[in-house]
């Protein structure tokens, strides 16, 4: 892994469909700038499918270009009510949500 | 005796299950009091209480329950919340209940009015005194008709642009029953090819719902348009992850035969092939685990079981047990002869029978968890009256155990919780001063040891302190001053009568009686108790039980011409008694084993059997516990396990034979009840001295 620095891009307040194209162009561009993204949504107020979609998004364009996206703290709050609701908690993908830089 | 089944009783047999599943999740909500199930299940008792209550004409039970029901229904719907007083209540409530059902013309007068005006302070309402009588719906009815949904829908791409929210739509699914949502991310498509506001992610849901199929389209009726949508009813049944796969269309039934033959993960390699994908194999493995909590849901509304009579149970393992000698003595007849068709069908019956017993033995069996239930009312009721935080874990529950064992054990463990909740663990302020949690805890364990189960009873407490075991048991006489004996030794002196260590005496325990009686209870169920103990750290007992009482482990002996059963588990040994020995003993009746000098019966003398003395005479040195006795018998004829019968009632002041076994020859052997002999020889020996 190249050791460039990690990007760390925070999200916070409302977090949702209203606010998606914004989210999706930090999102690339962080992409485009580093090999280690960390997304840190501990500040998020509200958060709808949209958010979540593209957190998805980017860490599957990560993971094909090699790079990796962590979360850098489990998902608390907002973010974890809408994830607890989807039933993102059993399965594969709860290490990602749910595991974050403590496990 | 073919009892007519009064239903009278059938319906207390059933409220009285009712009532301990009511007093164990009312237990549940006191510490868990926003889980909604719980919640359920107690309105759920409350409600079926009411119903057969009416049903059988306990009307005054059946107008009681329905104030409670209400109030619990308030909680149900979130009108109320399950506060510690409601849990109190309720639980005073429950025991009323259960007087009226059991014996209404013992219920004190006024007590159902005090009650429910305790309960209508806490909700804050006046309950209508009105009786529900003929309304009262005359059916023990059940919760409607409950089924399983197959549920996968996709919203169209733009139907979040459009306004609409997946999470209220899930949110609401979700309210419906028990729901099992898993999320489809295979339609996500890299960052760049996406657009932020689509809906790409797809949703598999399970749903156990009393509601009915149109509650589903009801709750995507405004997004209806464009979607995609399944809806299907499935049985709720075990299923394997592979069919559920192949049902759910994730892989197909060829791929998945060719992945099956590469087992033993099935779901790992489905995703390594490339077959399915980790969220598919996701979706399907949280549909078999819904499945199975629904299987196991209905498995408990139904119970699938009969009640059938214990004495009915008893009769069957006495009848499968004379089937089992009756095989023997046919194979010593087959043995005898030398038709090999007839040795085949021998074979074959003896392996009919072998598996019959088993079964037999099965159905006797029931988890010990019930048992262990019943406590937890105690521990919280007498931590409170002591003044101490006290909480009761266990585990084990599913461990079996025969039922009447099961049954007998209830006042032994009794005795044992209460001497920990009384003299092991320190109230809350003397534990902080020792460093410890202010909360004591009492452990509850069961697990299968070969063929004996072992239940422990172990307390963080203060523990027991040798030297005070010892000063005390000097000062009773048990031991000579200055005795050197073992710790474990010593702890079992705690066992013996008028024994008490505890310097306080309280209503609770501590009044000398108590431990011996556990120790003889646990006796008559051929068990043992280990104490073990670290003084300030806590005290761990454990009791050792044979699974059955049906079925004994002996060593079959013979004096004269008869032949009897010394229960296994009490012969420590088996020495030659010499001529010499012999003699030289007579009158004396003392051993010198290793050292030590052990006394003996003569079984002859004992059973008054006047066959001449035989030249190779044999002793079984047996042990209660504390003392060792040899047994002098003719001779030793081997291990030997049997079905117990037990002595008929003309037998029954016999109190030196605890049964009897039919031998593979047809006669008849005693079972020794070793114990009862020995106190029966010391009885006869100061005869025998005074003569």
């Amino acid at each position: 892994m190249a050791s460039a620095p990690t990007v760390v891009i925070d999200f916070s307040g409302a977090a949702t469909i209203r606010h998606a194209d914004e989210i999706a162009g930090r999102l690339k561009q962080a992409l485009s700038s580093s090999d280690r993204i960390e997304v840190d949504c501990t500040a998020v107020t509200e958060v709808d499918i949209a958010f979540i979609q593209l957190i998805l998004a980017a860490r599957k364009t990560a993971e094909a270009a090699g790079k990796t996206l962590t979360l850098s703290a489990p998902a608390v709050g907002a973010l974890l009510e809408a994830l607890t609701i989807c039933g993102t908690q059993d399965g594969p993908r709860a290490q990602f949500w749910l595991g974050g830089r403590a496990a | 005796m073919a009892a007519i089944i009064d239903p009278v009783e059938t319906f207390r047999a059933e409220a009285r299950e009712l009532f301990e599943q009511l007093e164990t999740t009312l237990l549940d909500i006191e510490a868990n009091p926003s889980d909604k199930d719980l919640i359920d299940t107690a309105f759920r008792a409350l409600h079926t209480i009411k119903g057969s209550g009416a049903m059988f004409g306990f009307d005054a039970a059946s107008a009681f329950t329905h104030h409670v029901e209400n109030a619990f229904d308030l909680v149900r719907k979130g009108k109320l919340s399950a506060t510690k007083e409601l849990v109190e209540v309720a639980l005073t409530a429950k025991d009323h209940m259960r007087t009226l059902i059991e014996q209404p013309e013992a219920a004190p007068f006024g007590r159902s009015e005090a009650i429910l005006a305790q309960l209508a302070g806490i909700i804050g309402i006046t309950p209508d005194m009105a009786v529900p009588g003929k309304n009262a719906k005359l059916q023990p009815e059940p919760a409607a008709e409950r089924a399983t949904y197959r549920i996968h829908f996709k919203l169209a791409q733009n139907a979040m642009a459009m306004g609409a929210n997946p999470l209220l739509l899930l949110k609401e699914l979700r309210e419906l029953g028990d729901c099992t949502i898993i999320t489809d991310t295979d339609g996500i498509p890299a960052l760049e090819e996406m657009d932020p506001s689509g809906c790409y992610l797809a949703w598999n849901a399970l749903l156990s719902t009393d509601q009915p199929a149109s509650a589903i389209d009801d709750v995507f009726m405004f997004v209806i348009d464009d979607m995609e949508l399944t809806v299907e009813a499935i049985e709720p049944e075990s299923k394997r992850l592979g069919e559920i796969l192949v049902e759910r269309h994730a892989v197909s039934a060829d791929a998945l035969d060719k992945a099956l033959v590469q087992q033993p993960r099935l779901g790992a390699m489905l995703v390594k092939e490339g077959l399915v994908s980790t969220d598919k194999v996701a979706a399907a493995l949280a549909e078999q685990k819904h499945l199975k909590v629904e299987v196991e849901k209905a498995n408990k509304v139904e119970a699938a079981d009969i009640r059938v009579q214990a004495s009915r149970l008893d009769e069957l393992m006495d009848q499968v047990g004379e089937l089992v000698i009756a095989q023997a003595r046919l194979r010593q007849l087959a043995n005898a002869g030398s038709d090999i068709h007839l040795k085949a069908l021998v074979e074959e019956i003896e392996r009919l029978s072998s598996e019959l017993r088993d079964t037999t033995m099965g159905i006797r069996m029931v988890p010990i968890g019930s048992l262990f239930s019943r406590f937890r009312r105690l521990v919280r009721d007498l931590s409170k009256e002591l003044g101490k935080e006290i909480q009761l874990t266990t585990s084990g529950e599913e461990t079996e155990l025969d039922k009447t064992v099961i049954e007998r054990l209830y006042d032994p463990l009794v005795h044992l919780i209460r001497n920990s909740l009384d003299h092991g663990i320190e109230s809350p302020e003397k534990r902080e001063a020792h460093g410890k949690a202010r909360q004591g805890t009492i452990h509850l364990s069961a697990t299968h040891s070969g063929a004996q189960v072992l239940i422990s009873i172990k307390d963080d407490g203060n523990g027991i302190d040798p030297e005070r075991v010892h000063a005390k048991a000097e000062e009773n006489g048990l031991i000579q001053p200055g005795a050197e004996l073992s710790e474990s030794e010593l702890f079992q002196l705690i066992l013996q009568p008028g024994f008490s260590t505890a310097a306080k005496v309280t209503s609770v325990s501590g009044r000398g009686v108590g431990m011996d009686v556990v120790k003889r209870a646990i006796d008559q169920l051929r068990g043992t108790i280990d104490i073990a103990s670290t003084l300030g750290e806590g005290s761990d007992m454990t009791l050792r039980l044979p699974l059955t009482l049906a079925i004994i482990d002996g060593l079959l002996i013979r004096v004269g011409d008869g032949r009897y059963v010394i229960p296994l588990s009490a012969v420590e040994e088996c020495v030659e008694l010499t001529a010499e020995d012999d003699l030289r003993t007579t009158g004396r009746d003392f051993l010198n084993i290793r050292d030590e000098t052990v006394p003996f019966l003569r079984l002859k003398a004992l059973f008054n059997i006047a066959t001449p003395a035989e030249p190779y005479q044999k002793v079984v040195i047996v042990s209660t516990g504390e003392n060792r006795v040899g047994l002098v018998v003719d001779q030793i004829i081997g291990d030997y396990q049997t079905v117990i019968k037990s002595l008929s009632k003309i037998h029954s002041s016999v109190q030196t034979f605890s049964g009897a076994t039919i031998l593979g020859d047809g006669t008849v052997a005693l079972i020794i009840d070793v114990p009862r002999l020995i106190d029966f020889g010391q009885a006869c020996e100061p005869q025998k001295k005074a003569s």
